[in-house]
């Protein structure tokens, strides 16, 4: 969802309200509608039955799951919720009322949503990373069939590495990388390549560099799967910084040269990798650039953009300019009190 | 009418940017852009430049972005110019910015932003011209310079009118040479018309802006000012109209409602008008980010305007959208300048709207007061043109305790802040002193703090506004030595700099006030009753020494660094008054010639250095004609001429004004008028002195006759009649010369003093001193022509006043015999024969005493008390230079028959048989020995005592040393012309008299080694070497002891 979310959202038309279905509707990552009726749940697949036909999508085909009967508030959620428009959401999702549901997939939807856009909020820095950590923990282990259930891992796994909790997160990172689908192994395995590298040793680094290249020598082909290996070659640039940062630098150039315009997720990891690599390499003048870009352009990727500050207060302070320090420094606590960022001064 | 910098801005920069990003951009170049345009936004124009450096080397960056390299840091460096603080810096940039642009256009002149790029070269006019009106709006500035400044600073807007209006006919013309239908497969084509209608676009909101810019010259509310404006405003319509699809189209609408808001508050149809163009442009969406920044921009306009409406709808309505804006902001609206300006400005929106609330809404106030707190504490929080305004927002009462935590900053810039605010907060009005010397101390602290954490790459010029803001505090909390110091720093170290001329003139001032005081402390221990402590003098001269040596060392470097400028002048002044108080006459003539002609203080100070040297010449001019360097008569007249004619030349300036009408007569160009009179008095031309005293306008006597405010201080008025009266007598108009006496006499008698009468005899004995003193210095000059009609002039008025039956006191009288008797002295050879003219005088004053005495008798007039024993020997004085020997004893026996301790009778008798033995040598004897008769039962009753019985009397008194070798001296004196003519009783004694007498010199030598000083021991040296040639001995004098 997190994905689908960000890359999806421009795409996505609203769904017009209706007060009560006669049906349920998958909505597929490929953009096509299923009108069936849902007739199973797992993890793994969503299963259904289209007039007397039965049949399956697997999970990571699926973009969201219209229920019939469900409160027409979780619609103007959904809506919030394409437009990365968390607390909205959140607040609509909390208009539902739970006892009214019957549905008891219905009833997970309304759980998961709303620990999920605690979880988005948590990770943008206006929430509380624990509490929100804890609600989505408790929908993992009640809800271990339901068709959000690697989400929410993956979510964890978030929330724990934004907590500074890295090796807890690899755990929640390692169930999402044993899905069936190439495009979870591998988003499963940045991100716990990520939560290696932040771990700052070199055992984890090491560790951390070997995923990321079993993610570069998957045979996987596709939007998705180009953005995941794009993420890989970065974490590889990060765990290369020490042993040969030219080298990372010329990748990490390569890899921004490349990405879409609009991918400012993957911007943004790019230019904060890049800084480190020049910070590595000696260069802070560039690095301060490389930073700079994030926090200029591609500001609303919150850890991004935490790193980012974190990073830049020091290059100003080394380069003597005390004010602009006090302002990034101010501004990563206030707007980011809660990150790693803020607290611990980084890994 | 508040406009904060963002709303500078101009087209040109901003539409430059949006040309810039003009259709066909790739990415990469487009990113370029927006990254340079977001590290302009937030004030990093160093690390913009920096950018462009490295792009240019960077082979990700691609050529289109390349190629306007030195474009774009053209913009950035006139974006630095316009946020910029100190003039030079700024200055510098506009230098840097034409010659990246001149680079630019040199290497790319065919490029589509060539022509954008000569529309920028005009704008760096129109900065050149916002710094003239920048500097025309600093409080340091006078009428006349800031006149001078907007007068430049239009000009300069005219000329970049000028030039803006031939590049708009120049892109008219060429776009008039495309044809009208361009086919869609002609894209090159397409690409150079569009560029040639962003050019004319740009060219059109220039000119627009310099309209805007040329309206700021006139003075607010004034008919040109508001004629400008609304061309401006027409023209910005004219061309949203045209262009209203664009964002360039959008801004002009913008600044036409700024416009409107300009008029609105002469004339309140324009309100309508300017929130109509808001509400046009806050409809626009919010992405992508320019027209977000549009929007953002057009509601601090908004805002601003709302507040100075008033009206509470229209409050209302800003205040909802500010609410609305805050839900939505964007991170890197934290700590924007737009953010900041629009949460400063939606807290002070609502700061006036909630003066319109009625009573019973206290919960909407309280809550819209808990928004207002919220967004200036997250101003407070942010350095910016508002954090230190809106710390002074959290002090107002309605956010009464609300002034954020009180800990110590933790930077440079919030250190300044704080103490910026504490300096302010000294101004606050009824403050008790106790708050304001806290505020005082917590300025300096913070300041002092500041300088601590400075940064490295702080502007100078930041550092010396600390400075002068320390230099300032010190000196009013009255710590001068600091205070002079650091000024003093400023002053030399950076003499271009900010407060540079204040700082030193306040070190001036902090010296001088230092210097003053070692002064008075100086005095007090001179003066001190338990006796001077000559290691405390000693310490205090030292410290005077070096205190004068900082004054003269700033006063000079501040004259020579900003000569013609009022602080030179002060210094001038400073110094010229220093050299007076330590006597250094010539020091102060110099700085008086380097004192500009024109100056203000000239006049003054020429008045002070002119009496100077006058008192210089009366104080040569009564030194003793026996002095070892006399002073030279050419000497003397020169002093008399230079004071004179520098007395003159202040008074001709001093007097201009007064001359023209209007002028204030102060007390200082009284005094120097009266001075004048002085001088000429005192140099034999009373006729100049009555010029002075009787002119029309200014005259000593002129003022004082009509009770002139500046004739009032100390006694003024006495010295003015005092002169009147001796000038009048003087060219003998008798009749003016009594009047002036008699104004004299009711000016002492009204004056409410209660010992009016000694008041009076006060002020005729120092006029009859400065008659004396007048026709000494003329003896001594030899002036002896004018000096018998000085006197000549006197005796007629004296005669005068002695037989006015009426209006004499007994002050009067006692003064003009007195003044007889002085002038008899003037005339008189003590020791040898009465002179002539001094009988005349002595017999004047012999009936003037008589006169006295049947006044009194006939209860006339009233003697204070004393006065008759005083009168008595006086007369007998003059009994005696007139050789009434035996009336002159007659007086003086029946004195000290009753009081024979009266000392002055005693010497009086003593000297009378000392003159009759001029006649009769036997006088000499009695004069030595004195003499008896019988009183009572008292046979040898000596009621005279002589010269021996006299100086044994004092011999032990120490108050009476002089007295004891005056009558030590003259019985040798008595002895020796005994010797030279022998009375009967000592014939044939001759030799042994001889001996006697220089036995009485001798005697004295060994018993008291100093002889009575310089006043005696030459009068007894001289008189040694009488008798050693009488002796026939060589004429050795006394030998050295």
């Amino acid at each position: 969802m997190k994905t689908r979310c960000l890359i999806l959202a421009v795409g996505l038309c609203l769904w017009a309200a209706v007060a009560a279905r006669a049906f349920d509707t998958i909505k597929t990552t490929s953009s096509t509608s299923i009108t069936c009726k849902v007739t199973a749940v797992s993890w793994k697949e969503v299963g259904y039955d289209q007039r007397g036909v039965p049949g399956s999508v697997p999970v990571n085909e699926v973009f969201t799951i219209f229920f019939e009967g469900e409160p027409s508030s979780m619609n103007t959620a959904r809506t919030h919720l394409t437009k990365a428009l968390y607390q909205e959401a959140l607040d609509s999702f909390n208009k539902v009322k739970t006892e009214d549901i019957t549905n008891e997939w219905i009833a997970q939807d309304v759980v998961f949503y709303k620990a999920f856009c605690a979880a988005k909020l948590a990770l943008g820095g206006t929430g509380d990373v624990v509490e929100a950590g804890k609600k989505m923990l408790a929908f993992a282990g009640q809800h271990t069939t339901s068709y959000h259930y690697l989400e929410a891992c993956e979510v964890l796994g978030d929330l724990l590495v934004a907590a500074g909790k890295f090796s807890a997160a690899e755990a929640y990172y390692g169930r999402v990388a044993k899905a069936p689908w190439p495009d979870f192994q591998m988003r499963a395995r940045v991100s716990m390549g990520m939560a290696l590298l932040a771990q700052g040793t070199a055992a984890k680094t090491a560790q951390a560099e070997q995923l990321f290249n079993s993610v570069l020598a998957m045979n996987v082909e596709g939007d998705l799967a180009k953005a995941q290996k794009m993420k890989a070659t970065l974490g590889k640039a990060r765990c290369q910084v020490d042993k040969d940062a030219p080298a990372a630098i010329a990748a990490v150039k390569r890899i921004i040269a490349d990405a879409d315009p609009e991918a400012v997720e993957m911007h943004a990891l790019a230019y904060n990798t890049l800084g480190v690599a020049l910070l590595k390499a000696g260069n802070d003048g560039e690095a301060l650039l490389a930073f700079l870009h994030v926090h200029v352009l591609y500001f609303n990727v919150p850890n991004a953009h935490g790193e980012a500050l974190f990073h830049l207060t020091k290059l100003w302070t080394k380069m003597g300019k005390a004010d602009r320090a006090r302002t990034t420094k101010k501004l990563l606590q206030d707007r980011y009190p809660n990150s790693r960022w803020t607290q611990t001064g980084g890994a | 009418m508040r406009c904060s910098r963002w709303c500078r801005v101009a087209a040109a920069c901003i539409i430059a940017g949006w040309l810039a990003m003009a259709a066909g951009s790739s990415d990469a170049a487009e990113e370029a852009r927006r990254f340079l345009d977001g590290l302009r936004e937030l004030g990093y124009y160093d690390t913009a430049l920096d950018y462009l450096d490295y792009a240019r080397n960077d082979s990700a960056v691609d050529k289109e972005f390349k190629d306007v390299i030195d474009y774009e840091a053209g913009l950035t460096l006139i974006e630095a110019a316009r946020r910029g603080r100190q003039t030079s810096i700024r200055e510098q940039h506009l230098g840097d910015a034409r010659t990246r642009f001149a680079k630019f256009l040199a290497e790319h002149a065919e490029h589509p932003l060539a022509a954008s790029a000569n529309t920028q070269l005009a704008n760096l006019l129109v900065e050149r011209g916002r710094i003239k009106v920048e500097q025309a709006a600093s409080d340091n500035r006078s009428p006349a310079e800031k006149k001078q400044l907007l007068e430049d600073g239009r000009a300069l807007y005219r000329e970049a009118e000028k030039v803006f209006d031939a590049l708009e006919k120049k892109f008219v013309a060429a776009l008039k040479k495309f044809p009208k239908l361009i086919p869609d497969t002609e894209k090159k084509l397409i690409d150079e018309r569009e560029q040639v209608r962003k050019d004319l676009l740009q060219s059109r909101l220039a000119l627009a802006s310099v309209l805007y810019e040329i309206s700021k010259t006139y003075e607010p509310g004034s008919a040109d000012r508001k004629k400008m404006l609304i061309a401006a405003a027409e023209m910005y319509a004219k061309w949203y109209d045209m262009y209203s699809t664009l964002l360039a189209g959008l801004y002009a609408h913008m600044w036409e409602a700024r416009c409107y808001k300009e008029l609105a508050p002469s004339d309140k149809t324009y309100w309508e008008k300017a929130f109509g163009c808001y509400e046009d442009l806050l409809d626009q969406p919010d992405d992508p980010q320019p027209f977000r920044d549009l929007k953002n921009k057009t509601l601090i306009l908004f805002l601003e305007t709302a507040q100075e409406n008033k009206a509470p709808k229209v409050l209302q309505d800003a205040i909802a959208k500010y609410r609305a804006w805050t839900k939505a902001a964007r991170p890197n609206e934290e700590s924007s300048a737009d953010g900041l300006a629009l949460r400063f400005n939606g807290g002070d929106t609502i700061l006036q709207y909630v003066k319109t609330l009625e009573q019973d809404k206290a919960k909407e106030k309280a809550d819209l007061l808990r928004v207002a707190k919220i967004a200036f504490i997250h101003v407070t929080d942010h350095p910016g043109e508002f954090q230190r305004q809106a710390r002074a927002r959290l002090r107002l009462p309605e956010f009464a305790g609300d002034e954020g935590p009180d800990t110590d900053p933790t930077n440079f810039a919030e250190a300044c802040d704080l103490a910026k605010d504490a300096l302010d907060r000294t101004q606050d009005e009824g403050l008790p002193e106790e708050e304001v010397a806290k505020f005082r101390a917590d300025a300096i602290r913070l300041y002092r703090l500041a300088m601590k954490m400075r940064p490295a790459d702080v502007d100078p010029e930041e550092i010396n506004t600390i400075r002068y803001y320390l230099t300032f505090l010190y000196w009013a909390s009255g710590d001068l030595y600091e205070s002079a110091v650091m000024g003093g720093f400023l002053a030399r170290k950076y003499p271009a700099g900010t407060g540079a001329r204040q700082g030193a003139r306040i070190c001036m001032a902090a010296w001088l006030t230092v210097y003053n005081d070692a002064r008075r402390r100086l005095k007090a221990a001179q003066a001190s009753q338990d006796g001077a402590d000559p290691e405390a003098i000693d310490r205090i001269e030292a410290e005077i020494k070096f205190v004068n040596a900082q004054m003269v060392d700033i006063a000079k470097h501040t004259a020579n660094t900003w000569p013609g400028e009022p602080e030179a002048e002060e210094a001038w002044g400073m110094l010229i008054r220093t050299s007076l108080i330590e006597d250094q006459l010539d020091a102060a003539r110099e700085y008086l010639g380097k004192m500009g002609a024109e100056s203000p203080k000239r006049g003054e100070m020429q008045l002070m250095v002119g009496q100077r040297i006058w008192s210089n010449y009366l104080a040569k001019s009564k030194m003793p004609e026996d002095d070892e360097n006399p002073p030279d008569p050419a000497t003397l007249d020169k002093l008399v001429v230079d004071a004179r004619t520098t007395l003159e030349e202040g008074v001709a300036r001093m007097r201009k004004p007064v001359d023209d009408g209007g002028g204030e007569i102060t007390y200082t160009l009284a005094a120097s008028v009266l001075s004048l009179a002085q001088i000429g008095l005192g140099s034999g031309q009373p006729d100049k002195a009555i010029q002075w005293l009787e002119d029309e306008k200014i005259g000593a006597l002129t003022l004082v006759k009509a009770g002139s405010a500046a004739t009032e201080r100390g006694k003024f008025r006495e010295q003015t009649y005092k002169t009147a009266l001796r000038a009048y007598v003087a060219v003998q108009k008798l009749k003016e010369a009594e009047e002036a006496m008699n104004l004299l006499e009711e000016l002492v008698k009204q004056s409410g003093d209660a010992d009016a009468a000694k008041t009076l005899t006060k002020t005729y004995i120092s006029l009859g001193r400065e008659l004396q003193d007048q026709l000494e210095r003329l003896r001594k000059e030899k002036k002896t022509a004018e000096m018998e009609k000085v006197a000549g002039g006197f005796e007629l008025f004296l005669d005068n006043i002695l037989k006015r039956e009426e209006g004499n006191t007994f002050s009067s009288l006692h003064w003009v015999a007195e003044t007889y008797r002085g002038m008899a002295t003037e005339f008189d050879r003590p020791g040898s024969k009465t002179p002539e003219q001094a009988k005349v005088y002595y017999g004047k004053a012999n009936a003037a005493y008589d006169t006295i005495f049947k006044l009194m008798k006939d209860k006339k007039i009233e003697a204070p008390a004393g006065a008759v024993d005083s009168i008595n020997i006086r007369k007998a004085k003059c009994l005696r230079r007139l050789g009434r020997y035996m009336d002159a004893l007659a007086i003086i026996k029946a004195i000290l028959r009753e009081r024979n301790m009266v000392l002055e009778a005693q010497l009086e008798g003593a000297y009378t048989y000392q003159d009759w033995g001029r006649e009769k040598s036997l006088g000499y004897d009695v004069a030595i020995k004195g003499k008896y008769e019988t009183k009572g039962k008292e046979k040898y009753f000596y009621v005279i005592w002589g010269w021996g019985k006299l100086a044994k009397r004092v011999i032990r008194s120490k108050p009476h040393k002089a007295i004891f070798h005056e009558a030590r001296y003259n019985l040798a004196l008595c002895r020796f012309n005994m010797a030279l003519n022998p009375p009967d009783k000592y014939k044939n004694k001759k030799s042994d008299l001889l001996a006697q007498a220089e036995k009485d010199v001798l005697i004295i030598q060994k018993l008291f080694p100093d002889m009575g000083g310089p006043q005696w021991q030459p009068k007894y040296n001289e008189l040694l070497k009488d008798i050693q040639e009488t002796q026939g001995k060589k004429r050795t004098g006394l030998k050295k002891q």
